[in-house]
C-alpha cells in the first residue's frame, strides 16, 4: 500500500465507559489525510471523549487508535504533541498576562546559547508563523488586551508553530463573529495546503459545509455512518443522522399574537462603554433580536438594563413605569430575566445541586415564616426540572455533571422560578446540541404565547432571523437599524453591521 | 413491611446523612479518638472528655466566625487581635461600671465595628481580604497595646461573669453550652435564611451571585460581622475563664481558627463546607492536643501532629474529590 493511502488516523473498536455509562460503543472510522473531516452529533453524542482520546488525554478502555499506520501507545498530551497532533479547545487555554510570543512559546520556550528565554527571537517566529497563516499580529502584546477572536487566532498560531500533521477543533466559532469566523477559515485552507488534516467540531451546519470536505457521524456512543461529501448533503439529511428522526423544524412556527401594549422600552440609554443613546421597545407577546457583530455593544446594552453596568444617562420604562435600576436585584424585582452569554461564568453555581441553582434568584418563594423551607424548594424544583423536562439523576445533583443544553435550561428555570415577564437571552443557544436548541426554541414561543416578552441576542443569523418579530442591528454601540422579520435576510443585517448605511 | 423496602428506607437516609455537609469530618475524629482511648485510659474519662470541650469551645466559637468568611471566599486575619481587644474592653468596662452585662455589650460593639470596617473595606472599597485583615491584626493588636499600657487587665470578681468561663450545669462546662448554642444559631442561619444561601453563593461564583440577584457587598459585609462579633463572644469567655486579659492574648489564634475549619471540610476557595465540619474540626484539633500530652509526648510534638492533620484532611478531600469527578 502505498504511503498516501494510510489514513492518518484510524479508530478500531474503541470503547470507552465512564462508571458504567458507555460514552463510546465500539467505534471504528478512518480520517482521510490532507481532508477537514466534521466529528458530527448531539451534545453526548461522544465526540469529546474520542477527541479527548486522540488527544492522549484519557486513554479508551478497549480497541486501538492508529495514527500514520502506528498503535498510538501513551496516552499524555506531551507525547500527543511530540507527534503533531494539536488540539484548540472551545475554552481557550491562554494565560492572559502573558504576551503573545510567550503564550505561543509557552512550555518550550526558546533559549538563547547561555539557556536564558531570548524573547526577541520568539516574538519573531511568532510573527512568521501568523504571516504565513496570512494574520497580522504584534507579537509583544498582553493577551488579556485582545479581542475573543484574536485570541482564538492566537491559540491556532500557537498549534501551528508546533508543526502539527493533524489539528482538532473544538467548536473554534462558537466566540467569533462572522467577519472573523471568514478569517479563520481562511487560515484553516492555508493550512490545508500545506498538508495538514483536520478534525473540526460545530454545531453550526452553514459553517460544516463551508468548511468542511468530509465527517463522520456519532449518536449515543455509536459510529452512525460515514458522509463522504458534506457540501453536497442536504443539512435536513445530516440533521436527521445526527438527531435519530428527522427533524421537524429547527424553528418552529409562532402562532401567538403580538400585543398593542408595549412591555418594555429603553429610552435615549447610555453607558460608559459601547452603549450609545439606544432606544428601542418590546411590545407584550413580542420577540425582539439582537444582531450584530461581536463587540457591537448588544451585551452591553443589555447588562445595562439589568443594573449590572452603570447607565450614565437615559430611562428604562416597563408597563408605563419608569424603573429605578441600580443593582440586578432592582432588575429582577421589576421581572426582568436576563440570561448571560457564558452560562459557567455569569450563570450558575457549578458546584451547586440543580434545585439550589433554579431557585438562587427567588429565595423568597421558598420562604414559610421568613424561613428558607426544603419542602417548598424541592417542590417548585420538582415543577421547573418536569416543565423544562431538565436530564439530570435527581435534583440534589450538582449541575456541572449536567450536559450544556440542561445546564442551559437549569438557567432558564431560574429566570422562570423568579416570575420574570420580559427575558433578555444572551446567546442562549451557543454550544448546544440541535436537539436542545429545538427545546430552547419551542421555549421562547412559549414564554411569548403567555404574553412575556423576549430580547434574544445572538450572533448566529439564521438563528436571530427565525425565531425574533423584529431585528435591531447594532454597530459600534448604537442600534442602526430595526428590520421587520419580513424584511430581514441574512444579507441585510451584514450589510447594516458592517456599516452600510 | 417487606426488608426491600427497609433496606430502601435505610439507604435513603444514609444518603441524605453522607449528604449532609461536615459529616466526613466524622470519620478523622472517630479515628483520633479511638487511637488515644487505646493508649490512654484516662482519656475517656468524664473528666477528661469535658477539659477537651472546654478547651475546645475557645477555637470553636472563633472558628463559627472564620466559616462565614471563608465560605465567601476570604479569610479573617484579624481575629487574634480582635479576641485581645474585646477581652480587654471587657474587663474594663466591667471594672468601671461593676456590671457584667455593659462589659458584654462593650465587648460585642467592639467586635461589631471591626467586623465592619473589614466589611467595607473589602466590599466596597475592593481591598483583598488577606490585606486588610493583616492590617487589621497589626493595628487592632497596638491598639490593645496602647490601651493597656502593655500590661495586663484584671476583672475585679464578680461571681457570675466567672461562671462563663468557669462554671458547670448539669455536669458540663457553661463555655461549651455556649458554643454549641452559636453553632447551633450559625448552622440554622447558613441552612434556612437568605443570607446564608447568599454566603454560599458569593463563595460559589460572585458573578452568577450578582447577576443573580444577591447584593454581594452586603453579604460580604455581614460574613465579617459574623467573623469579628463570634470573636468577641470567644473574647468573653477566654476572660471569663482567666479573670484577666493579657494584652497580647489570642496570638495565633487566627491561625487554630482557620485549621478548625480546613480540618472540617471547608474549601479555601468559598462556597462548600459547614459550619457542623468546622465544630468536629475544632474538637479533632483539641483531642489531638490533648491526648498527646496525656500519652506523654512533647509540646513541639503536638504542632507536628496538628500540621499533619491539616494536611491529611486536605488531601484526603481532594483525593476523593478527583475520584468523585473521573467517575
Amino acid at each position: 500500500m502505498d504511503a498516501k493511502d494510510i489514513p492518518i488516523v484510524e479508530f478500531k473498536n474503541i470503547t470507552k465507559s465512564f462508571s458504567g455509562t458507555k460514552a463510546l460503543n465500539d467505534v471504528s472510522f478512518k480520517i482521510e489525510k490532507g481532508k477537514v473531516h466534521c466529528l458530527l452529533g448531539e451534545n453526548g453524542a461522544g465526540k469529546s471523549t474520542l477527541i479527548k482520546i486522540l488527544s492522549g488525554v484519557i486513554r479508551q478502555d478497549a480497541g486501538t487508535v492508529l495514527f500514520n499506520g502506528k498503535p498510538l501507545e501513551s496516552s499524555d498530551i506531551w507525547s500527543a504533541r511530540d507527534i503533531g497532533i494539536g488540539t484548540v479547545y472551545q475554552e481557550n487555554s491562554l494565560i492572559t498576562h502573558l504576551s503573545i510570543a510567550e503564550n505561543v512559546y509557552l512550555s518550550r520556550e526558546l533559549k538563547n546559547k547561555y539557556g536564558f528565554i531570548d524573547y526577541k527571537k520568539m516574538e519573531n517566529e511568532t510573527e512568521i508563523i501568523a504571516n504565513e497563516l496570512g494574520v497580522k499580529l504584534d507579537s509583544k502584546l498582553l493577551v488579556k488586551d485582545l479581542s475573543v477572536a484574536e485570541q482564538q487566532i492566537v491559540e491556532i498560531v500557537k498549534i501551528f508553530s508546533q508543526k502539527p500533521q493533524f489539528v482538532i477543533l473544538d467548536e473554534p466559532t462558537s466566540s467569533l463573529s462572522d467577519n472573523e469566523i471568514k478569517q479563520l477559515f481562511n487560515i484553516i485552507n492555508r493550512m490545508k495546503e500545506k498538508g495538514v488534516t483536520f478534525v473540526y467540531i460545530s454545531h453550526r451546519m452553514e459553517e460544516i459545509q463551508e468548511i468542511g470536505d468530509d465527517g463522520s457521524v456519532l449518536r449515543d456512543g455509536k459510529f452512525i455512518t460515514n458522509i463522504p461529501s458534506v457540501k453536497e448533503s442536504k443539512i435536513d439529511e445530516i440533521i436527521s443522522y445526527v438527531v435519530g428522526r428527522p427533524l421537524e423544524q429547527v424553528f418552529p412556527h409562532r402562532t401567538s399574537k403580538i400585543y398593542e401594549e408595549i412591555a418594555l422600552e429603553v429610552k435615549n440609554l447610555n453607558a460608559a462603554k459601547n452603549v450609545k443613546n439606544i432606544c428601542f421597545s418590546v411590545k407584550k407577546g413580542e420577540v425582539l433580536g439582537f444582531s450584530g457583530l461581536v463587540g457591537a455593544g448588544r451585551t452591553e446594552t443589555a447588562k445595562t438594563i439589568f443594573g449590572e453596568m452603570k447607565k450614565t444617562s437615559g430611562k428604562v420604562i416597563k408597563n408605563g413605569v419608569e424603573l429605578k435600576i441600580n443593582c440586578p436585584r432592582d432588575a429582577i424585582n421589576a421581572g426582568i430575566g436576563f440570561l448571560t452569554e457564558n452560562r459557567k461564568e455569569e450563570g450558575l453555581f457549578l458546584s451547586k445541586s440543580v434545585g439550589w441553582n433554579i431557585v438562587s434568584a427567588s429565595l423568597n418563594k421558598i420562604k414559610l415564616k421568613g424561613f428558607l423551607n426544603s419542602g417548598k424548594e424541592t417542590n417548585i424544583v420538582n415543577k421547573f426540572v418536569d416543565i423544562l423536562k431538565i436530564k439530570t439523576k435527581n435534583i440534589d445533583n450538582p449541575v456541572k455533571f449536567l450536559s450544556g443544553g440542561n445546564q442551559q435550561k437549569v438557567v432558564f428555570a431560574k429566570w422562570l422560578c423568579a416570575g420574570s415577564d420580559v427575558y433578555i437571552f444572551d446567546e442562549p443557544t451557543r454550544g448546544i446540541d440541535i436537539g436542545a436548541k429545538s427545546e430552547i426554541y419551542k421555549l421562547i414561543n412559549s414564554l411569548v404565547d403567555e404574553g412575556n416578552s423576549v430580547i434574544i441576542i445572538s450572533s448566529e443569523l439564521p438563528e436571530v432571523i427565525g425565531v425574533s418579530d423584529r431585528i435591531a442591528v447594532f454597530r459600534e454601540g448604537e442600534i442602526v437599524k430595526m428590520l421587520n422579520k419580513e424584511d430581514a435576510t441574512q444579507e441585510k443585517i451584514m450589510y447594516y453591521a458592517m456599516g452600510g448605511k | 413491611m417487606s426488608s426491600l423496602t427497609v433496606n430502601k428506607i435505610f439507604k435513603e437516609n444514609y444518603r441524605k446523612f453522607t449528604k449532609t455537609q461536615g459529616i466526613s469530618a466524622l470519620l478523622p475524629l472517630i479515628i483520633v479518638v479511638l487511637f488515644f482511648s487505646l493508649m490512654s485510659d484516662n482519656f475517656l474519662s468524664s473528666y477528661n472528655v469535658m477539659n477537651i470541650l472546654r478547651q475546645a469551645s475557645i477555637y470553636a466559637i472563633m472558628a463559627v466566625g472564620m466559616t462565614f468568611v471563608i465560605l465567601t471566599g476570604g479569610i479573617d486575619l484579624g481575629q487574634g487581635s480582635v479576641l485581645a481587644l474585646s477581652a480587654v474592653i471587657c474587663a474594663m468596662v466591667i471594672n468601671i461600671t461593676g456590671n457584667m452585662w455593659m462589659g458584654i455589650l462593650a465587648a460585642i460593639s467592639v467586635g461589631a465595628i471591626i467586623g465592619l470596617i473589614n466589611g467595607v473595606m473589602i466590599a466596597y472599597v475592593g481591598l483583598p481580604a488577606f490585606i486588610m485583615t493583616l492590617g487589621s491584626l497589626y493595628m487592632v493588636r497596638g491598639l490593645t497595646l496602647y490601651i493597656t499600657n502593655s500590661t495586663q487587665v484584671n476583672v475585679k470578681s464578680v461571681e457570675s461573669f466567672k461562671f462563663l468561663g468557669q462554671g458547670f450545669s448539669w455536669g458540663i462546662p457553661f463555655p461549651v453550652y455556649i458554643f454549641l448554642f452559636i453553632g447551633i444559631i450559625a448552622v440554622l442561619m447558613l441552612k434556612y435564611t437568605s443570607t446564608g444561601r447568599h454566603i454560599y453563593a458569593v463563595g460559589s461564583n460572585v458573578l452568577s451571585a450578582r447577576l443573580s440577584g444577591v447584593k454581594v457587598e452586603k453579604t460580604l459585609v455581614i460574613s465579617y460581622i459574623v467573623s469579628s462579633l463570634c470573636v468577641a463572644l470567644a473574647g468573653i469567655v477566654y476572660l471569663s475563664r482567666l479573670t484577666s486579659a493579657q494584652p497580647t492574648a489570642g496570638e495565633g489564634y487566627e491561625l487554630e481558627s482557620i485549621a478548625a475549619v480546613v480540618v472540617g471540610g471547608t474549601s479555601q476557595a468559598g462556597g462548600e463546607g459547614s459550619v457542623l465540619g468546622t465544630l468536629i474540626g475544632a474538637v479533632i484539633i483539641a483531642v489531638i492536643r490533648n491526648g498527646l500530652v496525656l500519652i506523654g509526648v512533647g509540646s513541639y510534638f503536638t504542632k507536628i501532629v496538628v500540621g499533619l492533620i491539616i494536611v491529611l484532611a486536605v488531601t484526603l478531600d481532594v483525593v476523593r474529590r478527583k475520584i468523585a469527578a473521573s467517575k
